[in-house]
């Protein structure tokens, strides 16, 4: 993997989501929820982008953005060298085809008046692909392709276990050929003992497919199980982005530091005897403005200059960036 | 790849059938779908269930008692120079020969032409084929057809029927007139043209044999010059010649009218009533929800508040300000009670559809390409069809009932400026009948028969809304 010197698959630069806050009786616009807040990465093809963060710092919006399924406030998307975030819908569309997305829950992501059949070949009765009889085949080929029974075509999704449903989902994701799927925490809603069967399929899949991932998780193990490369998510900025084995062995950030010694082992011994990083308080909002680094109010290892200068991520070592002043430059 | 193999696909089964399944073991839901059913094929079908013309009035058996069983009466005419009398269409099931007797109980001067005419919608042939017992006195019988202008599509067409002349002394047996009618709505006329000089209390009768409905007769009265003919008697009979017996299975009202058949055509006007309406509603609610919580935002704010507003007038009254306003024209009551209606509907369109919105099945499709119109039509509209129907069915009573009410106060639409009897109207009438004496089955009928619907169509209702939901079951 040297993806370097190939151009990225998907760039994005400087993405931005802020959400207006209406508030009181006239419903004034009063405050911005900054979801996004400012998010550069690129992604190269046939590799894996993992994405994790607690719960609302901004993963699955940043997911919409780039599919837009959201129009960002501000910042650049684009694919293949061609930058699609100032582009029409109707243009869009086109780009539709080779971006595809695995959403998290696959008992809401299924209509539930529509047959496996109908679910699956939805994409390409939207593009007209195929004939009738055509796409009858195109969906048993790519049913087969995700490991499920062909014979269920005419199955309805209520009739399915979670781990089915999320192939019926990667199977429709896979039905227009995209390059890139966007999985936004495919797994989070499964069994831990459905989650791994989804991830050998996923990688079995970006083998056989040359698939690109950009893939959303809360879960570390998961995540360093499928990526090439991490990113660390906190209120809407990415803190820190390395090569997986980097980023688990060698944290840099301290949020990322904190994050991965949360991180049980199933090892009673060790276990008892791992330190564990506390933060400090909750989450800040995300309506407030952070002129310094978001992290300072909760950062055991914050300075006086944190809470002012703003931080950019910046290359500490070799294909490892973080987003901290206190990080030494080797 | 191992779709090379035949594969065999297993069935699902979809939230509709489930829904079907629930519904089939809900024992009061399947009663009130039945009786439902069973009420709406009679309304479709009244033409043919009712035995008596419910318009048919029998004046010698005013209030007559449930059950009863009587001889028709002969009808008395009365002719006016110049104008044409109606014979009271007796029975809906005109088809094949009918007999009739006309009962000449006082001299009529000769050269007076009588044209029986008998008048339906759909008469392919009509053939006189005996006439007997015929007074002495009769000269000649003119049997003419009559030149009609037949309608159909949008030519006309002109035919002539056979005409004949038929001597005294011949044999009538063959004497038929074919009115072979290629339009079968256009109206034909078979003219008896009599000219008679007969004495008093002398009885003719002839037959008439149609291939189709024949809605009664009529007397065309238009050559008559200056003579008396007052007490003439027109009756239908039986093949030998006795009159019909009738049984008034719920009683008669205070026109002699049948209450039965009565019932029966006022399930057609309340069904009628019940069901535009809802459509209307429908219609109005399904748009203006769908529309309110989709756009979302203001808009939505907007369109409900607006609801809201609407909510909070009184509707019996707005209805009646409505009806006493634009008339009671059966239309304008579809409007004033689907303009009611729909507030209910329009919310929970709207509530169904906001929660559609944000799932992520609907993302899924936008994410795939699908625009606005696929999404409504792959995915709100099948989502949102359930609840709709399950709301329409627990609607159409409401409308019912509601129409009934209007009625009851004497706001019976009418269509044409004939009056429309639905189940409230004869409910109201009976109320007023019982002042003038004990005829208890005319309030007690048609308010049992209305019970008994809204019963089982709320039960259907109820029914479909767990078998829909089965989370909501037990709650209103």
């Amino acid at each position: 993997m040297n993806p370097e010197k190939s151009s990225p698959l998907l760039r994005v630069r400087g993405l931005k989501k802020h959400f207006p806050v209406h508030e009181g009786l006239f419903r004034r616009q009063t405050e911005w929820v900054r979801a996004v807040d400012g998010v550069s990465f690129d992604l190269y093809s046939g590799t894996t982008l993992g994405l994790v963060g607690e719960s609302g710092c901004g993963k699955s919006t940043l997911a919409r953005l780039i599919l837009r399924l959201l129009e960002p406030t501000e910042g650049q998307v684009e694919f293949e060298g061609v930058d699609v975030s100032g582009v029409s819908m109707r243009e869009f569309r086109s780009v539709r085809k080779d971006m595809q997305i695995v959403f998290q829950d696959p008992h809401a992501s299924l209509d539930p008046r529509m047959t496996v059949e109908s679910i699956i070949s939805e994409p390409l009765r939207i593009f007209g692909l195929n004939q009738r009889k055509e796409r009858r085949w195109r969906v048993l080929e790519l049913m087969d392709l995700v490991g499920l029974d062909p014979a269920f075509l005419k199955r309805y999704p209520h009739e399915f276990s979670g781990g089915q449903r999320q192939r019926i989902g990667i199977a429709r994701a896979l039905a227009l050929e995209p390059k890139m799927i966007v999985c936004d925490e495919p797994v989070s809603a499964l069994d831990v003992s459905i989650q791994s069967q989804i991830l050998n399929l996923l990688e079995e899949l970006q083998e056989r497919l040359g698939l690109t991932y950009l893939f959303i998780a809360h879960d570390l193990a998961v995540v360093r199980h499928i990526s090439d490369i991490v990113a660390v998510m906190y209120l809407g900025r990415i803190v820190e982005m390395a090569t997986a084995s980097k980023l688990y062995e060698s944290p840099q950030h301290p949020y990322t530091q904190a994050l991965l010694s949360a991180v049980p082992i199933p090892d009673p011994e060790i276990e008892r005897k791992r330190k564990r990083i506390l933060l400090e308080g909750a989450l800040p909002s995300p309506r407030q403005f952070h002129p310094g680094c978001s992290f300072a109010s909760r950062c055991p290892v914050v300075d006086a200059s944190c809470r002012s200068t703003p931080q950019t991520l910046r290359e500490v070592t070799e294909s490892h960036r973080v987003a901290c002043h206190l990080v030494k430059t080797s | 790849m191992s779709t090379s193999d035949p594969v065999k696909f297993v069935a699902g089964r979809s939230l509709w059938q489930d829904a079907f399944r629930r519904l089939l073991r809900n024992r009061m839901a399947v009663v009130g779908a039945i009786v439902t059913l069973l009420l709406a094929c009679i309304a479709i079908f009244a033409e043919w269930v009712v035995p008596v013309d419910p318009t048919y009035q029998e004046l010698h058996h005013r209030f007559g008692v449930p059950g009863q069983v009587h001889d028709t009466t002969p009808e008395r005419l009365f002719l006016v120079e110049g104008e044409r009398t109606s014979f009271p269409p007796l029975r809906y099931r005109g088809k094949g020969t009918r007999h009739f007797r006309f009962l000449v109980q006082q001299r009529i001067a000769t050269g007076v032409h009588v044209h029986l005419s008998a008048r339906s919608k759909k008469v392919r042939k009509i053939q006189l084929t005996r006439i007997d017992s015929l007074p002495e006195s009769v000269e000649r019988i003119e049997v003419r057809g009559d030149r009609e202008v037949f309608r159909h599509g949008k030519g006309e067409e002109e035919v002539t029927v056979l005409d004949k002349e038929i001597v005294l002394g011949e044999k009538l047996d063959d004497v038929f007139l074919p009115l072979l009618s290629r339009a079968s709505r256009g109206r034909q006329k078979l003219v008896l043209n009599q000219v008679v000089r007969a004495e008093t209390n002398q009885t003719l009768t002839f037959d008439l044999e149609s291939d189709q409905t024949v809605r009664g007769l009529r007397i065309d009265n238009q050559t008559v010059a200056t003579y008396d003919l007052v007490g003439r008697l027109v009756q239908e009979v039986r093949r030998d010649g006795k009159p019909f017996q009738h049984r008034h299975l719920l009683g008669q009202d205070m026109h002699g009218r049948d209450l039965f058949s009565r019932l029966v055509f006022g399930a057609r006007i309340s069904f009628l009533i019940g069901v535009v309406a809802t459509l209307v509603s429908l219609f109005i609610g399904v748009f203006y929800g769908a529309v309110a919580g989709w756009v979302g935002g203001r808009v939505d704010s907007f369109m409900m508040r607006v609801v809201d507003i609407l909510y909070g007038i009184p509707y019996m009254f707005l209805v009646i300000i409505l009806m006493t306003s634009f008339g009671r024209d059966v239309r304008v009551m579809f409007i004033a009670l689907g303009a009611v209606q729909w507030l209910t509907m329009a919310r929970i369109v709207r509530g169904q559809v906001l929660s559609l919105k944000e799932k992520e099945y609907i993302e899924a499709a936008r994410a795939s390409g699908g625009g606005g119109f696929w999404i409504l039509t792959r995915h709100l509209i099948p989502n949102t069809l359930g609840v709709i129907a399950v709301y329409t069915t627990l609607t159409i009573p409401s409308v019912i009932l509601q129409e009934s009410f209007l009625s009851f106060l004497g706001l019976s639409p009418e269509w044409q400026g004939q009056p429309l009897e639905s189940w409230g109207a004869l409910t109201w009438n009976g109320i007023q009948a019982l002042g003038t004496g004990q005829n208890w089955w005319l309030l007690v009928f048609p308010a049992m028969t209305l019970a008994i619907t809204l019963f089982s169509m709320n039960f259907l209702g109820d029914g479909l809304r767990d078998a829909f939901d089965p989370q909501m079951k037990g709650r209103t």
